[in-house]
Formats: C-alpha cells, structure tokens, sequence
C-alpha cells in the first residue's frame, strides 16, 4: 500500500493507530530503538534541559485507535503519548498533522497533538484537509460556510495553550509552539482541484478570513504532488498570486528530480511540508544527504518535514512501527539508521546535558484531551 | 416568433424559386478542375423539395433575408440566441442579434466590415478594411468598469505579397498598461497556399504576460503549420516551440498531426494527435483522436475535387481583379467570400465563378450515415484525464438504408450520441451523456436538438455546481451556404 492509498484508506474508516508506552520501551515513556541504534535516553526525573530542537519538522498521522477498523471514537492516551513523545525526544522542532473536517473521530483525535506539541514549545502545522471527499473544500469555497468552519480552527488549534515550562525555546507566546494552517492538501492530486481555481477561490478568501481574525496564525499554502507533475502545478499557483495570499509557500518532495525544478525565485519563505524516500534503506541518504540538496538548491526553504513518523505500511516511509504489547502498545524502530542519525544529532547539540524525558514535562496527555467545548464547537460548526 | 413558425416561413422564402440564376461557363473547365461533374443543385431534393442555386448577385429588394437564427438552451436559467442578417440592395449586410444579454450588430461592405457589441458595459468593437495588396484590421475591447475598465487593442496588417502569399503582422496593447507596459504581444507571420493541395503558416509571437503574482513573464512562441494533400491522404500538423522567461523560466514544446484518408467511395477514416511537452518533464498534456465516418455517397475531401479548384481559380481571380482573397475550403467561409465578392463593383465578371463553385460545393456534399469517433486526453497540469466516445447514425433524404449508396443522396437526419468521462483528483469521475438529433430540411435549413446529463467535477462540486440537464434547441437558416 502507498502513503496516498493510506492517506485514502484514513479517511474512510477511524484511523485508530495507537500506541502506548510498552514494556520494551527504553525507559518510561521512549522508544525501543533497533539493534545498535541510540537513544536520546531522557533524564528520568525533573533534572536536565529540554531536547534540543535540531531535525525539523515531521509528519504524523492523528492516531487514536491502532486498528484503523476500530469504530470506537475514543482516543488512546498511550497512542498520543508514544508519538509525541517520539517528536519530542528525537529533536523535531514541528510537526504536521491533518485535521478532517468531515471526520469527527480524527478531527478530534488531532487536537492533543497539536496541544501537547505546541506546550512543549514545537510548532504545528495543521493540515485543513479531509482524507476524502470534497466535504471541506465545498465548505472552505462556501461564503457562507467558510466563516465557521475557520473559527473552529481557530478555537480549537489556535489558542496557545500554557508551556510545559519555561524556555522551550518555542517561537510562540511564552515560548510555546506557533501553529500554521495548511490549506487542503496537494489540491489537484487529491481533489482535482486546478492550481488557478485553488488559489483564486480557496486559498484566497481562507487567508483573508484567517488573517482578519488572528494575524498571528501562519497560513500555509498547499503544496502539490512531490514528483515531476508538481512543480509546474506550483508554478501556476505562485503565478497566480500564491505567495500574496499566503505566509509560507509549501513544496512536497519525494523525488530529486523536482529539486533544480522548483526555483528558487519565490519571495516568501519556503516549507517543505512532506519529503521522505520510499524504502527504509533510503531514508539515511534521504534526510543525510538529499535535505542538505533541498537547502543548498532552494535557499528559501526554511524547514523540511520528513514523511513520515509512523503509517501503516511496512518498510516504506515510516520511521517507526507501532506493535501491540499485551494491553499496551510499544513502538519498535524500523527505520535504524535513520533514528540513528537523528538521535546523534540531538546528543550532539545537548553535549553532554541531562535531557528533561516527555513524560516529566507531559505527565498525563489527557490534559490537552478535547474538552466538552471542543466537541461543542465541532459540532456546531458541522451543523452549521 | 416562435421556431415553428419561423420554420414554416423560411421554408417558404426558401423554397422560392431565384429569379436570375447565373450558370457556368466557369473559369475552370470542368475537364480540368477534376472528376466530379457537378451536379445540378436544382436536381436534388430536400424534404422540403427541392433548393435552386441562388442568385449572389441579386440585390435585396431592398432587403433580403440571408441569416436567421434562433436557439435557446436551459440549463439553470433559459438563455434565447437569435440572429438575423439582411441584405441591403447591393452595397452591403447588416446584421443584428443577442445572445442572452449580450447584444451586436454588424455591417459588411464591399471591402469594410464592422462590428460591435456589448454586455453589462463591456464592449467588443471590430473594424477590418481589405484593399487590393492588404487587410488591416483592429479590435477592441473594453472590460466593464468592475473589471478595471481598459481597452484591449489589437491592430493586425496582412501584406499580400503574391497570390498565394500572404505576410501577417499583428500588436496587441492594454491601455490599463499592466506592469507599466502598453505593449502586450508582438507578432510576424506567413501564410503560403500552392494550389489546392498545400498550405503552410509560419509565426514568431513575443507577448508579455502579466500574472496574479505581480510579475511578468516574456514569452516567445515559434509555430509552424502544415497541410497536405498527398495523394488520397489529407495530412495536417503543426508544430511549436515556447520559450518563456521570468521568475520561472522554461521551455515547452509540442504540435499536433492530423490524417484524413478516404477507404474506398465512401470509408473516411481519420486519427491525430496532439501533445505538449515541458522541456525535463514528462509529457504535460496529450490527446489522441481516432474516427471512423461510413458515408450514403462518394466521400471526397475538400481540397480534392472541383470545389477546391475552383475554389483557387476564384480566389486567384479575385486577387487579380485587386480583391485580395484567400482560398478557403468551408462551406461557411466559402459563403462569406461569396458575400464579400457579390458587393463588389466588378462583381458580374466573378458571378458565373461562384455560381460554379457553389455547384461544385453541392455535388461534393458529404452524407454521413454511420460514424464512430473517440478521444483520449490527459492534462498532468490539471491532473485531469478524459475519454470520450461518439456514435452517430444518419438517415438520408430521400430515407434509404446505410449501406444503399444514392448519389442523389442528401443529408436529413442525423442521431448522434457521446459518453464522455473526465478522472481527475483522487479518482473522482464525472460522466457527460449526451445525445442530438439534426434535421437538415435542406441545404440551408437545420433543426438541432440536444441534450446532454453532466455530472459535476470536483471543482464544480466544491463550487456548489451539482449534477445538470442541458437541453438546446436551435434552428438555422443560411442562404447560399
């Protein structure tokens, strides 16, 4: 299975991948590198620093239930708490989550994901997208719809939230993470939707809402498909006026060919919200090598969000699996080399620092749980 | 005046026999020009009798009814088209129609044609004079006030530098001057005809495209165009190269080619392609055509029988006689020569050579009876990808079965069908069914009904554009044609 055939699997069924910390993990709370790899074994009580923040950005998907059959809405802490302690500990300084609108379940299952991560001091992008259908992209065009469906964004993701504790280094309020919204994703690939019209009807009015009522949300324009097909998409959508309407100009890549294609004559700042190579042997290379590429060639680009932290396929583009353990779950690194290199990284820069571990700053993930009023407000907003 | 009626009268004015009806000796003689010995049109018969070649020459009296049409297709809302064209004793035709709110008039002369129309206060005004060696010609239109309120121009100057070559230069400028520019597009060309059988174009366009992202790109466009008549093969193609520079500089390239090859008497078959291409990229769009046309009468391709000579020859005599006319091979644009021709002061000493062109025209008409027709696209811009198939079946007049051959034959009526299905997006389909019946009364008269089920693409859901029925109506009257 592709990442698109799971992204479209997602959106029809709960996505319920979960995890916990299992018994195999490192310590309470980290993961269980393969053989060899290293762990940026966190300090297990409240002594040490923050993980310094030195990887970029990665995607994740919003689990709840590890079974994405699993019809049950509610949320597994264990699952949130094994992913964001992964971001956390492995040094990402951002993470990439879709939100559906038309998908309650995981609309609301993305919501501790962006909290936690932004108390931590890691910023958050968060994908306006379904995983399927045109439901939000009908509501997002809508004049009429367009207004409720941003101001449940905006009350659910854009409010910062508390930092875990001071100087997290976040760029935030308080030194929390910013939160950005991407608009759609790879709109002609997913939704047929042309660059000009995405710019035009979309794209537009959705920044001017947003901008109107909380200038401090960064607007993410959407990016298009990471392969050759992509840059002239891009193209069309910077000519129409993409980088007017919009704070960051957003580039998919998966393939090297795209680099010298995608200029870099653009004046606003570059983020590359999904690269990654398919096949676990590639990902070293990929981020060790092809990322340095990206930066070297496109020098507006800013931030790289390697795809992906964890999906449902095997030996593709996910750093980690997650495994059941018993009643819990565990997570097992898959991609060694890669986990590998990043934890040196972090190692590298903390020199020798006890690092504060997640669960010393995030002691239960229920706290950024949706509350009564975030389930209030989706459902108000979906009637709308 | 409802469509019925209209019917009923015009068929009435049509039927009307011509008082003066000029015959041939030609200019070229039948022996030269090429097979087909015309037919009398006289001898034909229309389901609504039969149709005797007009007089162009015959001046309106003061006025005479040479265009009528009317349509009205409804989809959300009703939208009526009607036209009328008149000619006005001997000096000229005045036109006047509307098309939903769009409204125009236009007025050709012995060698002037003008235009004008409008909508909403936004207007679209065209003048064109045609001299002995040249043709200037100016457009202009002018954007409501909404939309900026500017006047797009575009002056063009055809130089005839022989009878079968022409030199085209045209400009374009925007008086709103986008990125401070007057000057919007630069073009020089050719066009060069050698007899009946072949045609080439040339043309080099610099143009300066303003965007939406506040920057101009410079684009230069090369293209040359080619047909052919090889033999019984009709090929056409054309190709370009486009070079745009800005903050995004690239290069595209492509063309298209086009074979049209009669299988025995009455066999068309016809395929092409056409693609376009990004310099280090994969194939940007591309389209394949294929045909198949099973005809009640001999099939015979329009640049290889009588009317293409003598279609030449008038041409040709035209020019000599300082008219400055192109060859032209349809039936449309044969008939507005025509017109142009007849308004001319030496307009008697060309009369016998439209006369026997239009006869030509007539013995060379198509009768299609049975037709398959399919295309395959994809655009990897849109991320789009389409296929349509098209069926059609004909009954001629006088009514007889598909595989009887009649060369008395004409067409009447005409079924078509068409499946057509557009994949875009994350596999979202859109499927168009549609079909029309044509009901040709005579030469100059036809009755189209269409309907056609749309489902919505992606796009036009999310614009709140749902599932539609389209249903067209439409009723034509051309004299001459």
């Amino acid at each position: 299975m592709d990442r698109r055939r799971f992204i479209r699997l997602a959106a029809g069924v709960p996505v319920g991948l979960a995890g916990c910390l299992g018994p195999g993990c490192a310590r309470d709370g980290s993961l269980v590198p393969g053989a060899g790899a290293p762990s940026p074994t966190p300090s297990p009580g409240n002594e040490g620093v923050v993980v310094p923040k030195v990887n970029g950005g990665i995607n994740l998907q919003p689990l709840r239930r590890l079974d994405p059959r699993d019809p049950d809405p509610t949320i597994v802490p264990d699952l949130v708490t094994l992913q964001l302690g992964a971001v956390y500990e492995l040094g990402f300084d951002g993470l990439r989550v879709t939100a559906p609108f038309s998908d309650r379940a995981n609309f609301l299952a993305a919501i501790p994901y962006v909290r936690a991560a932004r108390a931590l001091g890691i910023d958050a992008v968060v994908v306006l997208a379904d995983f399927a259908g045109l439901s939000l992209a009908r509501a997002l065009f809508d004049d009429k719809r367009r207004p409720a469906v941003l101001r449940l964004y905006e009350t659910v993701f854009a409010v910062p939230p508390a930092p875990v504790r001071p100087g997290l280094g976040g760029l935030g309020p308080g030194g929390v993470g910013r939160v950005a919204f991407q608009i759609l994703n790879e709109p002609a690939h997913f939704l047929g939707v042309p660059p000009e019209a995405y710019v035009r009807e979309l794209l537009t009015p959705c920044f001017v809402a947003l901008k109107y009522d909380n200038p401090d949300i960064i607007v993410v324009a959407a990016a298009e498909v990471g392969n050759v097909d992509g840059p002239p998409r891009i193209r069309a959508m910077i000519e129409a006026g993409l980088e007017y309407v919009s704070d960051r100009v957003a580039y998919h890549i998966y393939s090297r060919a795209v680099i010298p294609l995608l200029s870099p004559h653009v004046k606003s700042l570059v983020w590359v919200t999904e690269s990654g190579a398919a096949g676990t042997g590639l990902h070293l290379g990929w981020v060790r090598d092809t990322f340095v590429e990206i930066f070297d060639r496109i020098p507006d680009v800013s931030r790289i969000f390697y795809y992906d932290l964890f999906d449902g396929e095997r030996g593709v583009y996910r750093l980690l699996d997650i495994e059941p353990d018993g009643p819990k779950f565990r997570a097992v690194v898959e991609s060694t080399a890669l986990y590998s290199f990043l934890a040196d990284r972090v190692l590298a820069k903390a020199a020798g620092q006890p690092l504060l571990g997640f669960d010393a700053l995030i002691p239960d993930i229920r706290a950024y749980f949706p509350t009564a009023e975030d389930v209030k407000a989706y459902d108000e907003a979906f009637e709308a | 005046m409802s469509p019925g009626l209209s019917v009923l009268l015009l068929a009435l004015l049509a039927d009307e026999p011509a008082t003066q009806v000029r015959w041939p000796p030609a200019t070229v003689p039948a022996e030269q020009a090429g097979e087909t010995e015309p037919s009398a049109p006289e001898g034909l018969m229309y389901p609504l009798g039969a149709l005797s070649t007009p007089d162009f020459l015959a001046p309106g009296d003061p006025f005479e009814l040479v265009d009528l049409r009317y349509g009205f297709s409804d989809t959300f809302s009703t939208t009526h088209t009607f036209a009328a064209r008149v000619r006005v004793e001997g000096w000229g035709y005045l036109g006047a129609g509307f098309e939903g709110e769009r409204k125009g008039v236009t007025l050709t002369g012995p060698r002037l044609d003008l235009a004008a129309s409008g909508e909403n206060g936004a207007y679209d005004l065209l003048g064109r004079y045609r001299g002995s060696w040249l043709i200037v010609s100016t457009r202009a239109r002018r954007s409501a006030r909404s939309a900026g309120g500017g006047w797009l121009l575009d002056p063009s100057l055809s130089v005839r530098l022989s009878p079968d070559l022409e030199l085209v230069g045209r400009v374009a400028g925007d008086t709103s001057r986008p990125d401070a520019r007057l000057l919007r597009s630069a073009s020089l060309g050719f066009f060069w005809q050698r007899g009946t059988r072949f045609e080439a174009a040339g043309e080099y366009v610099r143009e300066y495209v303003s965007t939406d992202g506040r920057f101009e790109n410079t684009r230069s466009t090369g293209t040359v165009s080619l047909l052919g008549q090889v033999r019984a093969l009709e090929l056409s193609g054309e190709a370009f190269l486009e070079d745009t520079a800005g903050p995004f500089p690239r290069r595209e390239t492509g063309g298209s080619l086009q074979a049209r090859l009669p299988l025995g008497s009455r066999l068309l078959v016809e395929g092409g392609a056409r693609g376009r291409f990004e310099v280090g990229l994969d194939n940007r769009s591309r389209e394949y055509r294929g045909a198949l046309t099973w005809s009640g009468r001999r099939f015979i391709l329009p640049r290889t029988g009588e009317a293409a000579e003598r279609t030449v020859g008038l041409a040709r005599k035209a020019t000599e006689m300082g008219y400055n006319e192109r060859r032209v091979f349809g039936d449309d644009e044969r008939r507005a020569q025509r017109e142009r021709l007849s308004l001319l002061r030496r307009r008697e000493e060309l009369g016998d050579d439209m006369a026997a062109l239009y006869r030509a025209q007539v013995a060379e008409r198509a009768v299609p009876l049975l037709g398959a027709e399919m295309l395959d696209g994809t655009d990897a811009l849109a991320g789009v990808s389409s296929r349509t198939a098209r069926l059609f079946v004909g009954v001629p007049w006088p009514p007889a079965w598909p595989w009887q051959a009649s060369e008395s034959a004409v067409p009447f009526l005409r079924l078509g069908l068409e499946r057509g299905r557009e994949t875009s997006g994350a596999g979202f389909r859109a499927i168009t069914w549609g079909g029309s019946l044509t009901a040709s009364l005579n030469r100059e008269m036809d009755l189209v009904l269409r309907y056609r089920h749309i489902d919505p693409t992606p796009v036009e859901i999310i614009r709140g554009i749902g599932k539609r029925r389209t249903i067209e109506l439409s009723y034509v009257y051309a004299l001459g044609r």
